[in-house]
C-alpha cells in the first residue's frame, strides 16, 4: 500500500458522515490549481467521482478561488513534500550538517594555505565562476567591471570579467541596479512556471525569433520579430505583475507581419508577453509567451 | 511569518493567531471577494469582516487547532477555506440563493437581449467570450475527475449523442482489440441519435465493464452518467444568468 493509500484509510479527508471534510476539498481544490488533479490519492479521487454532493462542494470553492495567484501554495506540504524531502538541506540531520561544514571549512582552509604557497593572484578564472553560481534564477544583468579613465578609453580592471558579460562595450553604461530583492518581487511564479513547461514556443509554425527569453531590453524599445508568419490577426499583450489581471497592453498585428515594434517605450521592469491569435471564431488562443526584462538606465558618469 | 511558525502560533496562542496580520489578511481577501462576487448583501463589507473574526474567535479557533493538518495543506489555505464556509453559512441565514455576479453578466444579458446578432461585431465578440467561459467552465469542472476524465467525457458525449471520436476511446480504452475498436469506432462515430438511452447502454456496457473488469448493469451505467449530468448542469448553472436545460447543456458539450 502506498503512502497516499496509508494515508486515507486514516480518514483525515472525512467527517463522520464520510463526506469531504474542509482538508479534503481543500487538497482537491488546491490540486486542481496546480494542475496536478492526477497526483491526488486514488481513492480520494474515486469517492469524489461518486460524490455528487462533494463534487459540488470542490467545484463550488474552486471556481471561488480558480483566479487567485497559486504562488501562494508553493511549496505544497503535500505536493511537494517529495521533493522537499529529497533537497540535500531537508535530507541532512543536524549533525550531518556539522560535519559538512566542518568539512568545507578544512577545504576552504586548504585552498587558501596552497594558494598563499603557490602566489596564485585571486583574478583567476574561479572568480567568474563565482559569480555565475551566485546568480539568482533570474539572470541579473552583469557588473559593468569597467571604468572611464580621463582619456574616454575603457579601462578595465578585470579582464576575466569581461568574457562572461553579454553586453557590448558601449552599452556598458546600463548597470545592474535592480536588486535581487526587485527581481523576485517582480516575477510571477505561476506565469515562469508555464514559460518552463511549455518551452518558449507552443506553435508548430510561428516561431518567435526576438525577443529571446530574458532578454535585456536596453534601449526600452522592444521589436518583436518571428519567423512563419499566419494567416490569422496576431495580439500581443505586454504586461507586468501589476498590470497582468486588469490592464495588459494589447496590440493588434496585420497577418502576415514578421516584425512587429512596441509603439511605446517601457518603464524598467519586468515584463511578461503573450502572443494569440483570434481565429474564424473570434476566440484567441495562445500562441506563445515570454519574459523579458528593461533595465533600470544608468546615466554615464561625465 | 512561514506555515510552521503560523501553526505553532495557532496551537500555543490561538487569539494572537486570529489577530496575526497574515491571518487578517487571508480574513479581508475571502470576504471582500465573496461580497464583490455578490454573495451577501445589506451589510458592509467590514461589518462582515468583523462579523466573521468574532465567529473564528469564540466559536471556531478550537475546532481550527484540531482539524488543520499541516501535511495537506498551507494554514492560510484553510483559514480561507473556513472563512469562505462561514460566508455561506451568513448566506443561508439570509435565506437567500447565493447569487454571485462575474463581470460578464451585464453584458451576457445585453448580449441575449441582441439575439447574438452580427450586427454589431463587437457584441457577438463578446458573445464567443462568453461562450469561451462556460467552455472553460465545463473544462474545470471535467478535471474534477482526475483519472475517471476520460469515462465521463466518453459517457457525457453519449448523452449528448455526439459522434465520438477515435480519440475519446483511446483515451479511455487502451486495450481493445482492433475487432472491438472497429465496432464501438462504426458504431458511434456517425449520427445515432435516433438510439434510445437502453440501447446506447446497452451497447457501450461491455466496454466499460472490460475496461473497469467490473460487471455492472447497463441500467447502473445509466443511472450514474444521468446523475453526474444532473450535478453538472446544477453546477454550471450556479453563478450565472443562465440556467441550462438539456439541450443548451448539450450545445456547450458539443464545443468540447
Amino acid at each position: 500500500m502506498n503512502e497516499n493509500n496509508m494515508m486515507f484509510k486514516q480518514s483525515v479527508f472525512f467527517d463522520e458522515n464520510h463526506e469531504l471534510n474542509d482538508t479534503g476539498i481543500l487538497l482537491y481544490v488546491d490540486a486542481l490549481r496546480l494542475n496536478k488533479e492526477n497526483e491526488l490519492p486514488d481513492d480520494l479521487v474515486e469517492h469524489v467521482a461518486n460524490s455528487d454532493n462533494d463534487l459540488k462542494r470542490i467545484y463550488e470553492y474552486y471556481e471561488f478561488v480558480k483566479d487567485d495567484d497559486i504562488s501562494e501554495l508553493t511549496p505544497h506540504p503535500f505536493f511537494d513534500k517529495a521533493h522537499q524531502a529529497n533537497t540535500p538541506i531537508k535530507a541532512l540531520r543536524n549533525g550531518q550538517l556539522l560535519k559538512v561544514a566542518a568539512a568545507v571549512v578544512l577545504l576552504l582552509g586548504a585552498i587558501y594555505t596552497i594558494n598563499t604557497l603557490s602566489d596564485n593572484k585571486p583574478d583567476t578564472a574561479s572568480g567568474v565562476s563565482d559569480k555565475l553560481m551566485d546568480d539568482d534564477q533570474f539572470p541579473l544583468p552583469p557588473t559593468n567591471p569597467n571604468t572611464k579613465s580621463d582619456d574616454g578609453l575603457a579601462k578595465n580592471e578585470n579582464p576575466q570579467k569581461k568574457e562572461v558579460s553579454p553586453l557590448p562595450d558601449k552599452l556598458l553604461a546600463f548597470e545592474d541596479v535592480f536588486s535581487k530583492a526587485e527581481l523576485q518581487a517582480m516575477h510571477m511564479p505561476y506565469i515562469d512556471r508555464l514559460i518552463e513547461r511549455n518551452g518558449n514556443n507552443r506553435s508548430e509554425s510561428l516561431q518567435v525569433l526576438s525577443p529571446r527569453l530574458d532578454a535585456e531590453i536596453l534601449d526600452q524599445v522592444l521589436s518583436f520579430r518571428w519567423k512563419n508568419p499566419i494567416q490569422d490577426s496576431l495580439y500581443l499583450e505586454v504586461f507586468t505583475k501589476e498590470t497582468e489581471a486588469t490592464n495588459r497592453s494589447v496590440y493588434k498585428i496585420a497577418p502576415k507581419d514578421s516584425l512587429f515594434t512596441l509603439p511605446t517605450q517601457l518603464k524598467p521592469f519586468l515584463y511578461y508577453w503573450e502572443l494569440k491569435k483570434k481565429q474564424d471564431s473570434g476566440r484567441k488562443t495562445l500562441i506563445t509567451r515570454g519574459r523579458f526584462i528593461v533595465p533600470k538606465r544608468k546615466r554615464q558618469k561625465k | 511569518m512561514d506555515n510552521k511558525k503560523l501553526h505553532k502560533l495557532l496551537v500555543k496562542s490561538p487569539k494572537e493567531f486570529i489577530v496575526h496580520k497574515s491571518i487578517g489578511e487571508v480574513i479581508e481577501k475571502t470576504v471582500y471577494k465573496f461580497v464583490s462576487k455578490g454573495g451577501i448583501y445589506g451589510q458592509t463589507t467590514e461589518d462582515i469582516i468583523s462579523e466573521v473574526t468574532l465567529i473564528i474567535l469564540e466559536k471556531k479557533l478550537d475546532y481550527i487547532a484540531k482539524s488543520y493538518n499541516p501535511q495537506f495543506s498551507t494554514i492560510r489555505g484553510y483559514m480561507s477555506k473556513v472563512v469562505f464556509n462561514l460566508c455561506i453559512e451568513l448566506l443561508r441565514k439570509q435565506k437567500n440563493k447565493p447569487v454571485f455576479k462575474n463581470s460578464l453578466d451585464d453584458i451576457q444579458e445585453t448580449t441575449l437581449e441582441q439575439g447574438y446578432s452580427n450586427i454589431n461585431p463587437e457584441a457577438n465578440f463578446i458573445a464567443q467570450e462568453t461562450i469561451e467561459s462556460e467552455l472553460n467552465k465545463l473544462r474545470n469542472y471535467l478535471r474534477i475527475f482526475a483519472k475517471y476524465k476520460a469515462k465521463f467525457v466518453l459517457l457525457i458525449k453519449l448523452y449528448c449523442r455526439i459522434p465520438l471520436k477515435d480519440e475519446d476511446f483511446q483515451h479511455y480504452a487502451t486495450n481493445l482489440s482492433s475487432d472491438e475498436w472497429m465496432f464501438y469506432y462504426q458504431t458511434f462515430s456517425k449520427d445515432y441519435s435516433n438510439y434510445s438511452d437502453k440501447e446506447i447502454y446497452q451497447l457501450i456496457i461491455p466496454l466499460v465493464n472490460k475496461v473497469e473488469n467490473k460487471q455492472n448493469t447497463p441500467d447502473a451505467l445509466r443511472k450514474w452518467i444521468n446523475a453526474k449530468v444532473l450535478t453538472l448542469k446544477e453546477a454550471m448553472s450556479q453563478n450565472t444568468h443562465y440556467q441550462y436545460d438539456t439541450e443548451s447543456f448539450k450545445n456547450l458539450v458539443r464545443l468540447l
